[in-house]
């Protein structure tokens, strides 16, 4: 085994690898910085540029897309208050309103490097412990699927603190956004009124770039007129800030084993682990009233787990053959049309392929640091354009960008509605971010429920039964009540209002 | 200076429009008399799926090897939708000039008809040209499961009636299809569990969650390659190449259960494609079928052929839609 | 303000609940379990929100990222982004990516800045230009055609 990583090192520095990781580093932060443009798109769309390439060079290009621009959606949910990929939902929390703080350079460069460091920590985890950890995502089942979700829901009552009912109705429109479509079960398409652009479901990218871009322009053009943007001013010294985030080992360490952890479970992906990681690092913190208001904690948490997701979801991806996420699925596509076949196999039978591979990941998780300030220093400019040209180039990105999924118009029309959708939540003060947290978690909650119920053969108690005995899903299930004590807990101290506990199941 | 603009702008418009209408009269001037030697352009493929899938990698595999034998380069375009209704319905309403293919999966496509209302398609409204691959049905089982054979398992389920975990693709997909088809001609009834694709049936199987998983063989190879499954019966009539050792399902258990549930995956055109263009495509992809290079990249790649004629094709597809009819009430619900 | 808002929200809130409840209702049983519990438990929130607003209503302004003042000054920015998307789309399938895209661009900038002529021109054409270099040529998606280009 050494032997084959030895010779996968090697191979890594190659000039024509490190063109390819240099090239897709590039490629990755533009995907990642523009809004409509995801991750998964932007693996989607370069693997058929890699098909000429020998299976190394084009999956250590592959890889670096990856990388930056997981990464690399945090710089416009910073400047822009925009993810520019879904895992950098839980980055603008606090994010932005550092950026409105005049300190979006500070942000940037926390979250440079705690990307850089999750995705090296996560892809140290892939190269050592890929078999073991293998063996981990095994033991998740329907039940543990289920609770993961139901942890995840539980999380968007403690990030909507300002108003629990909004945060909790926010939540359930995107649990209802996840119906539509066919019922993973039964077949039965729900919420589809016959048309037939809604059985496969709605993409969540098309939901996150409406519920986000469109009020963004119009909130950006309005404040034009009253007041002057806020400067970006990104600050000298944006290197040595970055070392800013090491004062904070604690709060890294946690975020790592989230994002790993989340990773390894296929499904859920970098979303969740941002918002658990940021959850997390708020409940644990001494000041959570900070919270929101624009601390480093936020912004860093967040963006370590994103990128810690990345290595944990290729565990399960390269070991088992089974997509950790929805980028993870894609990847699986190149891997194939590369001629690799995942699973065990893999490591023995193509290594300096798949050591060559890992050992480019961590080359990706590096270039993008010098990139990305560079971005950061010069791309912010770009939000210093007038409102004016600035609006117009948002919208045709979001136009453009939810086309480009699948290539349907239909979904640039759902892209509309659901920005109508975010225009109205956003003046009427509801979190946005509980809708994206229920439409991510929504339809694996549902059919992993009932796909544990159908395990069981519909014996519900057996299944109650299981969530004491089995060792993951007890942890889950004290996950998911101290989540909720601690939400009704702060509500309670928060504003001694009324509000009916338990409300969330 | 906007008034200058605008004139500017509809003095372009012109010239634009004045171009257009030059090149239609030129295509079509230009098309009857090179009919003999289609396809003189690139021809687009529909593909139902998104750019990810199975479909989709096959479709691009055969697009790059296929050139050759038909002269001209054929182009992928994805369509996804409503389970490939959307993509079919597209190469359905296509022009019939033979310059769109469509890559049809089936018994999915069957399934789509069958279960659907207001489909706005008819299996009619295609030639079918060729079928590239096929896709059977495993039933497959954790290394050390108590079921040795696959009579074993039967006999389980007959004691058991609905106790048997058994892990596809679902519901109402082809491999559940399959496993309704088994369950009614030998008799048994098992419990079926619907995973969203064959792909997550496997880590399910390997966490011993289920007694036994109904695969797509293509996702199951690396596994049963490597000892982490173990492989019961192949529910086709003949030995897959890749893996002859697995036994087929009537020397398993002495039952002909036909494997209407494996996917095929070939060529259509919209019906009105002239007799000439479809023998054209009909050569080529013969052609494809028997070039070695694409039999070694599609065997590397883990994509199972599976070439049938025109008429092969269609007959298949024929008698696999008067079959589905018995079964696809047991599907509903 | 925020209370009236409340007010409106939490009303239409209810709408869309009952609307939901009773279509998850028409379904059958085992595939609308969540559906049916959610949408009560939606219900149940509108109610304590509408409730909330009639009662006593906040003391401060909890909008998200909209200032109080700014809404006054140019009401009519979201119907203008709202209005002008559509038409933009609706143009798509008709006048082709490229030339709809430089149009809307073009357009926009120009109905908000009159003096911004020629930069809206110069920037509606290289943007709209460099869009279709990158995802057509280099990433090779598909993009609308219309009937022209």
């Amino acid at each position: 085994m050494l032997e084959n990583m030895l010779t996968g090192l090697i191979y890594t520095f190659r000039w024509d690898m490190l063109l390819a990781v240099f090239t897709g580093v590039v490629g990755g932060i533009v995907v990642g910085v523009l809004p409509g443009l995801s991750t998964t798109m932007g693996v989607a769309l370069l693997i058929p540029i890699t098909f000429g390439m020998t299976p190394a060079v084009g999956l250590a290009m592959l890889g670096g897309m990856y990388a930056a621009s997981v990464y690399s959606g945090s710089i416009s949910a910073i400047l822009l208050n925009i993810p520019g990929t879904s895992s950098a939902c839980a980055t603008m929390i606090d994010g932005h309103p550092m950026a409105l703080k005049g300190e979006a350079g500070r942000a940037i460069a926390l979250a440079t490097i705690a990307s850089s460091v999750g995705g090296n920590v996560s892809n140290l985890c892939l190269l050592f412990m890929a078999p073991p950890l293998a063996l981990l995502a095994l033991k998740f089942g329907a039940l543990e699927y289920f609770l993961v979700a139901m942890f995840g829901i539980t999380i968007i009552a403690s990030i909507s603190e300002k108003d629990l009912v909004k945060g909790l109705m926010s939540g359930i429109l995107g649990l209802f956004v996840s119906m539509i479509g066919t019922h993973q079960q039964t077949g039965l398409q729900r919420f589809t009124f016959g048309i037939p652009a809604l059985y496969d479901g709605i993409n969540i990218v098309v939901v996150m770039i409406g519920l986000y871009s469109l009020p963004e322009v119009i909130d950006m053009l309005q404040k034009q007129g009253a007041e002057k943007r806020v400067k970006v001013r990104v600050q000298g010294g944006l290197f040595r800030q970055m070392f800013e985030y090491f004062n904070y080992k604690y709060i890294v360490f946690r975020s790592l084993v989230i994002g790993v952890i989340i990773g390894i479970a296929p499904g859920a992906g970098g979303s969740l682990a941002g918002f658990v990681a940021y959850y997390d690092a708020k409940r644990t913190s001494k000041h959570p009233e900070r919270f929101g208001k624009g601390t480093p904690e936020g912004v860093l948490s967040c963006e370590t787990a994103n990128n810690a997701e990345m290595g944990g979801a290729l565990i399960p991806t390269l070991t088992l053959g089974v997509p950790g996420s929805a980028v993870c699925a894609v990847f699986l596509g190149g891997l194939m049309i590369h001629g690799l076949r995942p699973g065990p196999q893999l490591f023995t039978q193509n290594p300096e392929v798949i050591y060559g591979f890992i050992f480019s990941m961590f080359l990706s998780n590096l270039f993008f640091v010098p990139l990305g300030l560079l971005t950061a220093r010069y791309g912010s400019r770009l939000i210093e354009l007038p409102a004016v040209i600035l609006a117009p180039t948002i919208v045709t990105l979001a136009v453009i960008g939810t086309f480009a999924i699948n290539g349907s118009i239909e979904d640039t029309w759902l892209m509309m509605i659901m920005g109508l959708v975010g225009y109205i939540l956003n003046r009427c003060g509801v979190p946005r971010e509980g809708l994206v947290l229920g439409l991510v978690l929504g339809s694996m909650a549902e059919s992993e429920l009932a796909r544990a119920i159908l395990l069981v053969h519909g014996d519900v108690s057996q299944l109650l039964i299981q969530a004491v005995t089995h060792p993951i899903a007890l942890i889950l299930v004290i996950l998911c009540l101290l989540s909720l004590g601690h939400a009704i807990k702060t509500q309670y101290i928060a504003r001694k209002a009324p509000i009916l506990p338990g409300l969330e199941e | 200076m906007m008034e200058n603009k605008k004139k500017r702008n509809t003095g372009f418009l012109r010239w634009v429009i004045a171009l257009m209408v030059i090149g239609t009269v030129m295509a079509f001037l230009v098309s009857p008399a090179s009919a003999q030697n289609y396809p003189t352009k690139p021809i687009v493929l529909i593909v139902p799926f998104s750019p990810r899938g199975g479909s989709d990698i096959a479709a691009r595999l055969i697009a790059h090897f296929v050139q050759p034998h038909l002269g001209q380069a054929i182009v992928v375009e994805n369509k996804p939708g409503a389970a490939g209704q959307v993509g079919w319905s597209a190469v359905a309403k296509a022009q019939p000039d033979g310059y769109t293919l469509g890559y049809v999966s089936s018994p999915s496509i069957l399934l789509i008809k069958g279960l659907r209302e207001n489909v706005p398609f008819q299996m009619s409204d295609f030639i079918y040209i060729a079928n590239i691959q096929l896709d059977p049905a495993v039933i497959v089982v954790p290394p050390d499961s108590p079921f040795k054979t696959m009579n074993d398992l039967v006999e389980y389920a007959k004691k058991n009636p609905g106790k048997l975990n058994i892990g596809g693709d679902g519901p109402q997909s082809n491999y559940h299809l399959q496993a309704v088809v088994i369950e009614k001609q030998l008799g048994i009834k098992m419990n079926f569990v619907s995973y969203s694709g064959s792909g997550p049936v496997i880590p399910a199987l390997l966490g011993k969650q289920l007694d036994a998983g109904i695969p797509g063989i293509s996702s199951a190879v690396p596994q049963i390659e490597a000892k982490g499954l173990r492989a019961l019966a192949l529910i086709d009539t003949e030995k897959f190449a890749l893996l002859p050792g697995i036994p087929l399902i009537k020397a398993a258990t002495g039952v002909d259960v036909s494997p209407i549930g494996a996917s095929m995956r070939g060529i259509i055109v919209p019906k009105g494609v002239s007799a000439d263009k479809v023998k054209v495509l009909e050569g080529a992809f013969a052609k494809l079928m028997k070039d070695p290079k694409f039999i070694a990249k599609a065997n590397e790649m883990g994509v199972p052929l599976k070439y049938m004629n025109a008429k092969q094709f269609s007959e298949a597809l024929l008698s696999d839609e008067k079959e589905l009819a018995n079964y696809i009430n047991l599907l509903k619900k | 303000m925020a209370a009236r808002k409340d007010l409106a929200f939490s009303i239409c809130m209810v709408v869309l609940s009952i609307v939901l409840a009773v279509q998850s209702f028409r379904y059958p049983a085992d595939s609308a379990f969540f559906p049916r519990v959610l949408s009560v438990l939606l219900l149940l929130l509108s109610l304590l929100l509408l409730f909330r607003a009639f009662r006593r209503p906040p003391k401060e302004d909890r909008t998200g990222g909209i200032r109080g003042n700014a809404f006054s000054l140019m009401k009519n920015q979201p119907v203008l982004v709202f209005g002008s998307t559509v038409l933009y789309v609706v143009m798509i399938p008709v006048l082709g990516f490229l030339v709809s895209t430089a149009l809307f661009i073009f357009g926009s900038i120009l109905f908000r800045d009159r003096r911004k002529l020629i930069v809206a021109a110069i920037y509606g054409i290289c943007f709209s230009a460099a869009l279709y270099f990158v995802f057509h040529a280099v990433l090779g998606v598909t993009l609308p055609r219309g009937w022209l280009l």
